[in-house]
């Protein structure tokens, strides 16, 4: 990478006030993006994946407390004031969410939400905005959009909801999409859908997409690079297919060795035993340490640093641990 | 195939739905669905969500009324008892549902879920009902410690496996497992299938294993029916040299996300078409509207479910052998 990135997000630390305590969420986030590319953020669920995304949007609650920075073209969105940051928002990059039917606003009809965010972000008026959203959810491929247009958010299927939230991220024309489980309620028939458009709305707008999931199955079709979050840490990245197929860190092995497309039929099914620890607790040394098989004593000692495993991969991890581990196929 | 301990014979159920304010229409989630399962087996049970599993598992688990058809449980009829035979029956069938956090209550603590439960059951109160409990609890792998805890308190994967004790606590037959791992992170949901596989082996128990998710029901399941519109349209055993043959069941797999095939560079592929709807169902075959191989006489008859070779049954004229 040698042009400056759309994204750098340095030293993230996401903390929640929980009564008196700051409890740690997200402990150290570091990872870039250029203009067009795309890069899957995946995790188990409470790992820090959503807290990432609001927070690089600046969508936090207030009991939130953001440190580090979230550099935007040469910028650091966190020491800008909101008034400021706000621009930022939609323009820049925008989110869609987990669940399309709670991003929309039930009581206007599909086709007008998507034109109020052209007035708001291009001063587009009346039918102007009109035409101008409904070539929009014919980009998205919504079907008989002209009838669509005009409908409620509740009379529409959940895939046709998710294609006007991202008709309505489409008329911000941001140029970067932070997608959180984007299909994560939806029919894998839909899911499928949804991901093609991803993949075509990048490919034909030159968006770049942070793409983010507990489903390391979605990963290799349709993003470059990839980064493994486990208990608010980066434990691995690079690119997709090369991390998945070998994958460095015994974390991420483990959970390529559960997806169910991987067990044996009909046997005693592989475990990753154990579960992520308390956020509430945070330990000292590698978080996964006392769920691995590789671990030895100096990985309760201190996060281990990151192991280059070539140019473009690293895992944090003992440098032998992840040598061997890379060298090996997990897909039998 | 051995003896079958549920047999699901010509099942439909009927739903009155309003349309508009003065219409009302019938729609047919379950349009006639013959299953059987027998003592230690798996069928797993696939299809886009609104195609009626779900208003299936329920049906046989007699929480539905049922239009017509039987659903006999060791040979007896479910649909034609009353009563306390019915209440007695239908203790045999249970369910496991999907959320364990909506299908526990809040207020009830772990032991009190499973005391009620044994309660139902008739077994007796006081100290040998605790016993039991902690039985219970120790069978699905949970530590004694979590009884008195109330749902919030726990894991998702706990909640599902106190769901599954809940279950149990009346001693069933037939265990129907409805999307029981979808809401977990993946490393747990092997261990709730584990815990599942274990049970159902110690006690011999019919498994009816509902998903959408294609890689784990060909990994848990000996059977796979997959439904479409309120009818099976094909029925096979799993077996890596024994693929399925409906365009829909196809179609399905092919929508199905993959490492494997995302690493040799295939993305899921999208099958064509919207889901039809019950209120205006397509004539002929239900899936012609969104078939790549529907021929002329799709479009006018609904094909019967034949059979295609060992144990295997298929609704599709065009794929017939």
């Amino acid at each position: 990478m040698t042009a400056e990135p759309l994204l750098a997000v340095e030293d993230l630390v996401v903390e929640f006030r929980v009564g008196r305590a700051l409890v740690p969420v997200v402990r150290g986030l570091e990872f870039s993006l250029s203009a067009g590319a795309s890069l899957g953020l995946v995790g188990e669920s409470g790992c820090g994946k959503t807290v990432t995304a609001l927070a690089l949007l600046g969508l936090l609650p207030a009991a939130a407390r953001v440190s580090g920075r979230v550099i935007w073209r040469g910028r650091d969105l966190l020491a800008l004031p909101e008034a400021e940051r706000r621009r930022y928002r939609g323009r820049a990059m925008s989110l869609v969410f987990q669940e399309p039917a709670a991003a929309l606003n039930p009581v206007l009809t599909v086709g007008e939400q998507v034109a109020e965010v052209l007035r708001h972000h291009h001063g587009l008026e009346g039918a102007t905005a009109r035409r101008r959203a409904l070539d929009l959810l014919r980009e998205v491929r919504l079907p008989d959009p002209e009838i669509r247009a005009r409908h409620y958010p509740h009379q529409l299927s959940g895939g046709m909801q998710q294609r006007v939230t991202l008709a309505a991220t489409l008329a911000c024309d941001s140029e970067l999409l932070v997608a959180d489980e984007p299909t994560t309620a939806l029919d894998v028939t839909v899911q499928a859908q949804i991901l093609e458009l991803l993949a075509r709305l990048q490919r034909e707008r030159g968006m770049a997409l942070l793409f983010i999931t507990h489903d390391l199955a979605l990963v290799p079709s349709l993003v470059e690079r990839v980064a493994v979050l486990y208990a608010g840490r980066l434990v691995e990245a690079g690119p997709a297919a090369a991390v998945l197929r070998a994958p460095a860190h015994p974390y991420t092995r483990g959970l390529v060795r559960t997806l169910p497309e991987l067990w044996p039929p009909r046997r005693e099914l592989p475990d990753l035993p154990g579960r992520p620890p308390d956020p509430r607790r945070p330990a000292a040394g590698c978080p996964f340490a006392p769920r691995c098989a590789e671990a030895r004593s100096a990985c309760r000692q201190a996060f281990p640093q990151r192991i280059a495993v070539d140019a473009a991969r690293w895992a944090a991890c003992l440098p032998e641990v992840a040598t061997r581990l890379a060298a090996e196929e997990v897909l039998p | 195939m051995t003896a079958a301990l549920l047999r699901v014979q010509d099942l439909r159920v009927r739903w009155r739905v309003r349309r508009g304010w003065f219409r009302a229409a019938t729609i047919e989630p379950v349009a006639g669905v013959s299953l059987q399962l027998a003592a230690g087996e798996t069928l797993g049970l696939v299809g886009e969500s609104g195609c009626g599993k779900s208003t299936l598992a329920r049906a046989v688990a007699g929480l539905l009324p049922v239009a017509s058809g039987r659903i006999e449980l060791d040979g007896v009829d479910l649909v034609s008892l009353r009563g306390a035979a019915l209440r007695r029956a239908r203790r045999r069938v249970q369910l496991v549902f999907q959320d364990p956090a909506r299908s526990l209550d809040p207020r009830q603590t772990v032991a009190a879920v499973l005391a009620e439960s044994l309660a139902a059951a008739g077994r007796p109160g006081g100290a040998e009902r605790d016993a039991e409990a902690l039985r219970l609890l120790a069978e699905v792998g949970l530590d004694a410690s979590l009884a008195p805890c109330y749902p919030h308190e726990l894991s998702g994967g706990q909640r599902q496996r106190v769901a599954v004790a809940r279950a149990l606590a009346v001693r069933p037959r037939v265990l129907i497992a409805d999307e029981p791992t979808s809401a977990l992170d993946v490393p747990v949901q092997a261990r709730v299938l584990n815990l599942l596989r274990g049970l159902q082996q110690r006690h011999g128990l019919g498994l009816l294993l509902i998903s959408h998710d294609l890689h784990l029901v060909r990994s848990v399941c000996h059977r796979l029916a997959v439904m479409y519109l309120g009818r099976v349209v094909e029925e096979l055993p799993v077996d890596p040299s024994r693929q399925p043959r409906h365009p829909y069941s196809r179609a399905l797999a092919a929508a199905t996300p993959s490492l494997r095939a995302g690493l040799a560079g295939t993305a899921p592929q999208v099958p064509g078409g919207e889901p039809p709807s019950f209120l205006d169902p397509p004539t002929g075959c239900p899936y012609h509207p969104r078939c790549p191989q529907r021929e002329a006489g799709c479009l006018e008859a609904l094909p019967p479910l034949l059979e295609a070779g060992p144990d295997h049954r298929l609704r599709c004229p065009v794929v017939q052998p």
